[in-house]
């Protein structure tokens, strides 16, 4: 009806440009249209017998008349630049990904979306262009017709398949590209830079969304995000998160091999959405977890494969090793020491100044560790992960060692925690250190005493109560609930003015005047974090509460494993991911430093990949050049299972003095085919979108593609011509003449003036 | 039959001239009473003095018994808090406190003292709240009781506290005696009559012993001073007969005791 109407396309308007073809200039057809209305409005004053309404009617009926009279006379024409017919290729490209192999009712999205082209958007795009067919689920594959298209591919590559069929365009004229897709990607080949490079080809591209854009009775669990290394009888908490579509409920089970490690009833909040679950998961021997977390199926859900998810975890041989000096004995230091040693996977090593001469020593490995004190060299400090100060004076400390203690932060990466104390903070004058520039605040500077006996109460703030810290409980509302409820504290020590990058998780309440003030603070600071507590009276909560409860040791573990776990090993073995899914190369990096973790860059490094069935194989680590003890290689892991990777790197290689061991590393890492494509399957259509967006092409529902081959002819990409169309001669015009002398007529018949 | 009013005069009198002397020594006992504790003391450690019920199966006799928890005080703390404030680092105050094992401020005192516990009568209610703090992680020094039936008078309440629990000889090279000092060489430790009768024991308490009760961890909760007398030695410190080596080595056992329960 419109092309009847209108003689062309609604595309060719839209692509087009109006204009005049006459030669008389436009202001002059807009003073005739001017002068005729005026003439006819002199005329019809005369005639006076007939009422002022009627008079307006027919003016205007007769006005209308004559302006399209003028504007037909003028010659409107649209300006188009339209594809050569036959001169011009269209690439249209179908995604043969295993999602697509999902399907709502009898047909698989594949099946919906070759019936759909084949249903004459095919033909209509023959009859103006060449058609070139591809399939793609990595890279794309040119085919012969629609029923070639491959078996389903096990990974989604848009941006890749996209790139390569707009590389075909160099040789020919390409007015566009039609890819018909869920826009299931996953094969991280869609980045800015990406588009931007898709976008200079200058070549359309029209995105057909295939799939509904929420499903249904699914759960998916969408991510699990832990740690990737532990101690040895660490608790680990790991996050997930599951994408639903109803309110409800599932099971979240984690199993180790086919060990039950951990199991949560998850309760799916009312908006349709992703929910998020905490769940503890104990770390055990030091060894390899190999580790799968899945969800209960909802009653006659399909899609289970998207319920389960692999994670591996390399629980090291080795214990978060922490130095805590104390000034002066304190019952805090007592309970710390007793929370720490409910985890065997912490070492507490502590010094405490019990007379004015004299430390005393606990938790040290052996006799001569810490034997003068706190650490003189930064080799003695830096094999620590964390640090924690108590109640103890900056100036009992040399100027070497406030500057070793300045770099374990910022140069070795440790851990911080700076405690209350009558000589704590700025009390004990740890605002004039040069360590004071790794805290997360700006301590008071006054000779006012900063620490009082004051009670008060912690409350978490909008941070604690995201934070594994001060997680006593995994449900948010009991966490709340069993912070406040612990009973009071009985001092307070003032941390001064918070930096910008200071995140708060506690915050004390003055039990007398309410007033509040950081009490838990932390910030990160060059490769390390800085904490400070304002309180030296945590160890109420264990004295004022029932023997069994553990919030005490629970709050103390979980910060001193804070504190430590950020501190990088002298030497790390790293994959870019620890689960490979539908993915065969790897990654990985190894970084080495000195006992000064000064970086070593002068070492040979061999790397051994293990599969689980024994299979081995050597490469060699190349040094990145940087200078910063980075070494990288890329192993190929063909085969799906778990595979291990150890380093032996040798320092001083060619050195005359001969190599020396620098030791062994390893790590681990699963490989998984068949996984990818049975997550976030329903239709990603913001992402089919922005492809359009970026290119000038548009996005078309399915049952939209028989529009795509006439927008297509009005392509500006490949070989185009302009075109005159003229509009003067529109049959609508014409009607509208018609209709506007018959209601003239009509009107001056009715009211007897013709 | 009346009474003539000269006699009841007269044994009024007779009463008055027995009793004014013990209500003077009462109320001067009363004055040296310690005060109780409190919650959030004012220094980070407090001495607190264990108030307990006697038991009268072993009770000392007419006079004092209902007061064996207050032997030796003040002096003995404030004597032996001198002492810890010179030799260490410990933020103490200058005076000791009381408190009752049913008083909530028992739990803002994680270190006990009792002394001449030969004597003491826990109830049920007592003995499980005892059990409570020492599980909490309080500890609790006992001193001062001797021979085997104030030992028997002691262990009806302990076992009561620690049914579970065996009281051991605490071995040598426990922490308790090297935390600060290396108390290897460990004497007996008289009280000041001992001292002024020239011997070191008390009724047939003739061996010191050092035992001790511990938790599941291998962590000691009660040290128990048998057939000695640490109170004395500090009591006595100024006193020119007590002798002055073993009131220095009293001196020691109680910061020992100290140190070990603010680290353990």
């Amino acid at each position: 009806m419109f092309e009847f109407l209108f003689k062309y396309s609604p595309w060719a308007y839209r692509a087009g440009e109006l204009s005049f073809a006459s030669s008389w200039p436009l202001w002059v057809l807009i003073a005739l249209v001017f002068a005729g209305a005026v003439l006819i409005s002199v005329s019809l004053v005369r005639q006076g017998h007939l009422g002022i309404g009627r008079r307006v009617a027919i003016g205007v009926l007769q006005a209308a008349m004559l302006a399209v009279i003028l504007v037909m006379l003028w010659r409107p024409v649209l300006l188009v630049e339209r594809v050569k017919d036959r001169e011009n290729v269209v690439a249209v490209v179908m995604d043969a990904s295993a999602s697509m192999a999902h399907g709502e009712g009898q047909q698989s999205r594949l099946q919906q979306a070759v019936a759909a082209l084949e249903g004459g958007p095919l033909d209509a795009f023959r009859k103006s262009f060449g058609v070139r067919l591809f399939s793609f689920s990595g890279a794309a594959q040119s085919l012969k017709q629609l029923t070639d298209v491959p078996p389903p591919g096990t990974q989604t590559h848009i941006g890749d398949a996209l790139y390569s069929v707009m590389q075909t365009g160099a040789t020919t004229p390409l007015s566009g590209v039609v890819i018909v897709t869920d826009g299931d990607e996953n094969g991280g080949s869609l980045s800015e830079q990406r588009l931007a490079e898709l976008a200079s080809f200058g070549v359309p591209v029209h995105t057909v969304g295939v799939g509904p854009e929420k499903n249904t009775n699914d759960l998916e669990l969408e991510a699990v995000s832990v740690a990737r290394r532990a101690a040895p009888g660490e608790v680990l908490n790991a996050e997930v998160s599951i994408r639903h579509d109803a309110k409800g409920k599932t099971r979240l089970r984690v199993y180790d091999g086919d060990t039950l490690l951990a199991s949560n009833e998850v309760q799916l909040s009312a908006d349709a959405g992703v929910t998020t679950h905490t769940i503890s998961i104990p770390a055990g021997d030091p060894g390899v977890r190999d580790l799968r977390f899945t969800l209960d199926p909802l009653p006659n859900e399909r899609n289970v494969i998207n319920n389960t998810r692999m994670q591996v975890i390399d629980v090291e041989p080795r214990k978060r090793n922490i130095l805590y000096i104390e000034g002066e004995p304190r019952w805090e230091y007592k309970f710390i020491r007793r929370a720490a040693e409910t985890d065997p996977s912490l070492r507490l090593a502590s010094l405490v100044r019990a007379t004015p001469n004299r430390y005393y020593r606990q938790g040290i490995e052996n006799a001569a560790e810490l034997e003068k004190g706190f650490p003189q060299t930064a080799e003695e400090l830096f094999a620590f992960d964390a640090v924690v100060i108590g109640s103890f004076e900056a100036s009992a400390l040399s100027s070497e060692q406030h500057q070793i203690l300045k770099d374990f932060v910022d140069r070795r990466g440790g851990g911080l925690l700076m405690l209350a104390g009558r000589d704590g903070l700025a009390d004990g004058g740890w605002q004039r250190v040069p360590v004071a520039q790794t805290f997360p605040a700006r301590l008071p500077d006054g000779n006012a005493k900063t620490f009082a006996l004051t009670p008060g109460k912690a409350r978490l703030t909008i941070y604690g109560a995201e934070s594994p810290i001060t997680r006593l409980d995994d449900d948010a509302a009991k966490n709340a609930k069993a912070w406040n409820e612990l009973p009071p504290f009985a001092d307070m020590q003032a941390l001064g003015t918070l930096k910008p990058g200071a995140v708060v998780l506690l915050e004390s309440v003055n039990e007398q005047s309410h007033a509040t003030q950081p009490l838990l603070v932390w910030q990160h600071y060059g490769r390390g974090t800085t904490y400070l507590l304002g309180t030296a009276s945590t160890w109420r909560w264990k004295m004022r509460l029932p023997h069994e409860d553990q919030r005490h040791y629970m709050f103390w573990r979980q910060l001193l494993h804070a504190v430590a776990a950020d501190a990088p090993p002298r030497m790390s073995l790293t994959t870019v991911r620890k689960v490979y899914e539908d993915e065969r190369r790897v990654m990985v990096t190894a970084e080495l430093r000195n006992e000064r973790f000064e970086p070593v860059n002068d070492a040979a490094v061999q790397l051994t990949l293990t599969s689980d069935e024994g299979a081995t194989s050597t490469v060699p680590m190349v040094a990145s050049g940087q200078g910063d003890g980075r070494y990288t290689a890329t192993v190929q892991a063909d085969a799906p299972g778990l595979y291990r990777l150890s380093m032996n790197a040798k320092s001083c290689a060619g050195c005359k003095n001969g190599e020396k061991d620098l030791g062994t590393l390893q790590t681990h890492f699963r490989r998984a085919d068949g996984v990818v494509e049975h997550f976030g399957t329903q239709q990603n259509r913001p992402l089919l979108q922005r492809i359009a967006d970026s290119t000038g092409g548009r996005y078309w529902r399915l049952d939209q593609l028989d529009q795509i081959p006439d927008a297509m002819r009005y392509s500006k990409a490949g070989i185009v011509e302009r075109q005159t169309l003229d509009l003067w001669n529109l049959p609508a015009l014409f009607l509208l003449l018609l209709a506007l002398k018959g209601g003239d007529w009509l009107l001056r018949l009715k009211w007897k003036t013709l | 039959m009346e009474r003539a009013p000269g006699k009841l005069l007269r044994a009024t009198l007779a009463v008055a001239i027995v009793l004014c002397p013990l209500l003077v020594l009462g109320q001067s006992g009363f004055e040296a009473l310690p005060p109780l504790a409190t919650r959030n003391p004012k220094n980070e450690f407090e001495w607190a003095r264990l108030v307990y019920a006697e038991n009268p199966d072993f009770s000392r006799g007419f006079g004092f018994g209902g007061y064996r928890w207050l032997t030796d005080a003040p002096e003995a703390e404030t004597h032996l808090l001198q002492g810890i404030r010179r030799l260490t680092r410990i933020d103490t105050g200058s005076q000791g406190t009381a408190v009752r094992l049913s008083d909530e401020a028992l739990f803002d005192h994680p270190f006990l003292y009792a002394v001449e516990v030969g004597g003491w009568d826990l109830s049920e209610a007592d003995a499980a709240r005892l059990r409570e703090y020492l599980d909490r992680g309080g500890f609790l020094v006992v001193d001062d009781f001797h021979g085997t039936l104030e030992w028997e008078g002691f262990m009806q309440s302990l076992r009561r506290v620690y049914p579970d629990r065996p009281v051991v000889e605490i071995p040598d090279a426990d922490e308790v005696f090297h935390v600060l000092y290396d108390l290897v060489d460990r004497p007996q430790i008289p009280g000041i009559y001992g001292v002024m009768r020239g011997v070191t024991y008390e009724r047939d308490g003739y061996t010191p012993h050092w035992r001790g009760v511990y938790d599941e961890t291998g962590r000691l909760t009660v040290v128990i001073n048998f057939n000695m007398d640490l109170g004395d030695a500090w009591e006595h410190a100024d006193n020119p007969i007590y002798p002055q080596p073993l009131t220095g080595l009293a001196y020691r056992f109680a910061i020992n005791y100290l140190l070990y329960s603010m680290t353990h």
